[in-house]
């Protein structure tokens, strides 16, 4: 079941809340959150199912034995056990070792890469002794609470069970709730009518690339550069706003990227939680910024090729991250260079780099990503038909526009500063989020997964 | 206007703003529905054309019309094909208890991989016992394996009710709700037509010009055509479904017309014909799956079929009289309680 769907909407959704809401016990509540999550994600397949619950029960009694443990030695071979079994768990189904009896890979398990590394970093919790007490339930509703349970965002269990507890023995919220329903409506807006339409665009041109001029490129890789925003924000944006709904506030993953003025800033507002614990598992581990010179740079080449790993097994993600690593060192050695870059030339610069980077990530192999980026750049002189319309074109700047220019949807929402354009309940507001949920929902077409799904 | 201006502004309590809102949507929603279900656009629950509306849609966005009337109609032998199958297999003139036992499942251009998806539809949301599959070459052209408006994952629950919920509440629903009721009120355009309720097109008869153009336009479409004959791994997926659940299948290659078989023949296609209608010959013969030739039996031993006025609707699509015999053909050869059952 996807948030963009009727059925998740009408059906889903409503019962969900009324099923939460009616129940006043503590337990209850967190028996129908655990129901409801394992009911959404049984919505996709019975084996994946069966997998993730396997995966729970296994973390959950290695975690519990390595709490419980007092040898030292025990503990740390049953983490360093966890660890590998966790990765070898990810590598099999998501790194092309599963095959069927006839030599088919096997389909990899949705959401695999987010509960494995949540898990992962559950073991590192218990045995750094930040968590000292499990409960099964309050494990099962971390990992597979279904608004971020497919992609995120990526969150803690030490930084979430206590949220969980306070969530499921408050009384309904009616701040929350209109809070939670306007994060929604634009998460939903974001996708449906913004991404599923630049998706348009960017499969044709990536399914026969050949058949497109140079402009025809442009226009569509920039349309992919939006359109993963607009896909993947939406998303975390509708599974922050079913959070707020029940009083959980799930970390906030997107800070308009595309208005950084660095590589490293962009980093600081791109899949945040992702960022954030590559960083506290990856990049600090391995010495992070204390080593000399050399070593910090080889530390973040590492720790963003592993991030392009993480999305998948292809050398092009290998070397989306590696680019960005290249970029982000390049950062480091710029900032003591004793001259400052107009705010409004850095964003552009930045963004041209990240559009650049998302060719090798959208594209199917790494021939493709160069013969686009060939496109762009060398045959310019061969085509400039323009495949698209005046309103594809129009549209496309409208987006740019709002990308670069626009406050974003949680800062309407939740900011802590009140600014002329921030949520009020009155009518203005009702009716710019009853529009905006009109044109959404009745813009669903043939619903559409998620591209981060995929990962 | 600074009274209605602060109406705007005012601020609400959350618990009034959150049921207003909730309600305002549940209103609209309903107002949505209520067209959409009057209006019926894709002749989900309606039988006939709205008051005599154009109901332009039925034939513009046919792949994802027939996927829902397929269920909700609940045929027990669907046909299914191109605009072949679509215009040439009526069942009106059956007797009522016979007749809603079948559906027209054809569709325009439909490929070999959209094939598929119908099977899938059939087979998992309705109580089919027969499949009749028209063949045509194009089927199996490698550089279209479907058209845009077609579903790929027909045959999955979640993907009905959201086509559902689409025919009901999207926005496109309700435009085409609105062309239905707007045509009430200028002349209905009758795109060479009229649809009934079992999923059979009435072709109006055509011009002499309209023929000829016709043909042109099937001559350079067939230009751009490569047969992938790998595309039988589709054929032997859909069989093996249709053994899996139980459901009788037939396949049948549909009549040429000698103009078009020579067309065939410039576009250097008539040997791989040959071989094509061979292979599923073969292929069906060892799966025990029932095969008309229908191309042999009219072409090369009904010297008075083409050109008929009466057997052929254009060059390329035979006339329901044609398509009687095939069907009563091809039931025939049912068991002999079935054959009862369903006797033309």
């Amino acid at each position: 079941m996807l948030f963009n769907s009727h059925i998740f909407i009408l059906l889903f959704l409503p019962f969900f809340l009324f099923s939460f809401f009616s129940s006043s016990s503590q337990k209850i509540r967190s028996l129908i959150i655990v129901g409801f999550s394992f009911s959404f994600y049984l919505f996709w397949s019975l084996r994946d199912f069966a997998l993730l619950l396997a995966s729970i029960i296994f973390n959950y009694g290695v975690g519990w034995w390595i709490n419980k443990s007092s040898n030292l030695f025990s503990r740390r071979a049953s983490f360093i056990f966890s660890i590998c079994a966790n990765l070898l768990y990810l590598s099999y189904f998501k790194y092309g070792f599963s095959r069927d009896v006839n030599g088919t890979l096997l389909i990899m398990p949705l959401a695999i890469s987010f509960y494995t590394f949540e898990q992962i970093i559950f073991q590192y919790e218990i045995f750094s002794k930040k968590v000292k007490k499990i409960n099964f339930l309050d494990y099962l509703i971390f990992i597979s609470f279904f608004p971020r349970l497919i992609s995120g965002p990526i969150y803690y269990f030490s930084q979430y069970r206590d949220k969980f507890h306070i969530a499921t023995k408050s009384l309904i919220n009616y701040e929350n709730l209109c809070l939670g329903l306007g994060v929604f409506t634009f998460g939903l807006f974001k996708k449906v009518i913004i991404a599923d339409k630049l998706a348009i665009y960017v499969d044709s041109f990536y399914q026969n690339d050949s058949h497109y001029s140079s402009l025809d490129g442009w226009f569509c890789t920039l349309a992919y550069t939006f359109q993963i925003y607009f896909d993947f924000s939406g998303y975390s944006e509708m599974a922050l706003g079913i959070g707020l709904m029940i009083g959980i506030l799930l970390p906030i993953n997107f800070n308009s990227p595309y208005q950084a003025t660095s590589i490293n800033d962009f980093w600081s507002r791109w899949h945040i939680s992702l960022s954030k614990m590559i960083r506290d598992y990856i990049y600090i581990p391995l010495g992070g910024n204390q080593k000399s010179g050399l070593q910090k740079f080889v530390n973040l080449l590492v720790t963003m090729s592993i991030c392009g790993m993480w999305h998948g097994s292809t050398i092009n993600f290998l070397i989306w991250g590696f680019c960005h690593g290249i970029f982000i060192s390049l950062n480091h050695l710029l900032k003591n260079i004793p001259f400052s870059i107009n705010p409004f030339l850095a964003q552009i610069g930045t963004f041209s780099i990240i559009h650049m980077l998302w060719i090798p990530f959208r594209s199917e192999s790494m021939s493709q990503s160069g013969r686009v980026i060939k496109k762009l750049f060398i045959d310019m002189h061969h085509s400039l038909t323009f495949s698209f319309g005046k309103r594809d074109l129009v549209f496309l700047i409208l987006v740019a526009f709002s990308c670069f220019f626009l406050p974003n949807v949680l800062s309407l929402f939740l900011s802590e500063e009140k600014k002329i354009y921030s949520f009020q309940p009155n009518y203005t507001w009702m009716i710019i989020i009853l529009i905006t949920f009109l044109i959404s929902f009745t813009g669903i077409g043939h619903v559409s997964p998620f591209l981060y799904f995929n990962f | 206007m600074s009274l209605h201006f602060s109406i705007l502004t005012s601020k609400l309590s959350f618990s009034v703003f959150f049921k207003h809102i909730v309600f305002s949507i549940l209103i609209f929603l309903s107002i949505i529905l209520s067209i959409n279900l009057f209006c019926d656009p894709y002749w989900t629950i309606r039988d006939k054309a709205f008051y005599g509306s154009s109901h332009n849609c039925l034939s513009t966005k046919q792949r994802f019309v027939k996927a829902l009337q397929i269920v909700f109609r609940q045929p027990e032998i669907i046909i299914i094909g191109s605009s072949r199958v679509y215009r040439g297999f009526n069942f009106e003139d059956l007797p009522y208890h016979k007749k809603e036992i079948f559906y027209n499942a054809g569709i325009s251009s439909l490929t070999l991989t959209e094939v598929l998806g119908y099977v899938k539809q059939s087979s998992r949301f309705t109580r089919v016992k027969h499949i009749i599959l028209g063949l045509d070459l194009w089927m199996m052209d490698k550089n279209k394996l479907f058209h845009e408006g077609f579903n790929e994952h027909l045959g999955e629950f979640q993907d009905l009710c959201n086509s559902f919920f689409i025919s009901l509440l999207s926005f496109e629903a309700l435009e085409d709700s609105f062309d239905e009721f707007k045509s009430l009120f200028s002349l209905p355009k009758k795109e060479g037509g009229f649809w009934e309720k079992n999923g059979f097109f009435k072709t109006i008869p055509l011009e002499k010009k309209e023929i000829d153009s016709f043909l042109k336009s099937y001559e350079n479409n067939l230009q751009s055509i490569v047969i992938d004959l790998k595309q039988f791994t589709i054929l032997e997926k859909i069989i093996f479904i249709c053994r899996e659940k139980n459901i009788k299948l037939s396949i049948y290659v549909s009549p040429l017309h000698e103009k078009i078989f020579h067309i065939y023949e410039k576009a250097k296609l008539g040997t791989i014909y040959q071989e094509w209608v061979e292979r599923i010959k073969n292929l069906c013969d060892s799966n025990d799956v029932r095969f008309f030739n229908f191309l042999k039996d009219y072409f090369d031993q009904s010297p008075d079929l083409p050109g008929s006025p009466n057997i052929w609707i254009d060059y390329s699509h035979f006339s329901p009289i044609v398509g009687r015999i095939i069907l009563k053909k091809i039931l025939e050869e049912q068991d002999t309680k079935e054959k009862h059952e369903y006797e033309l």
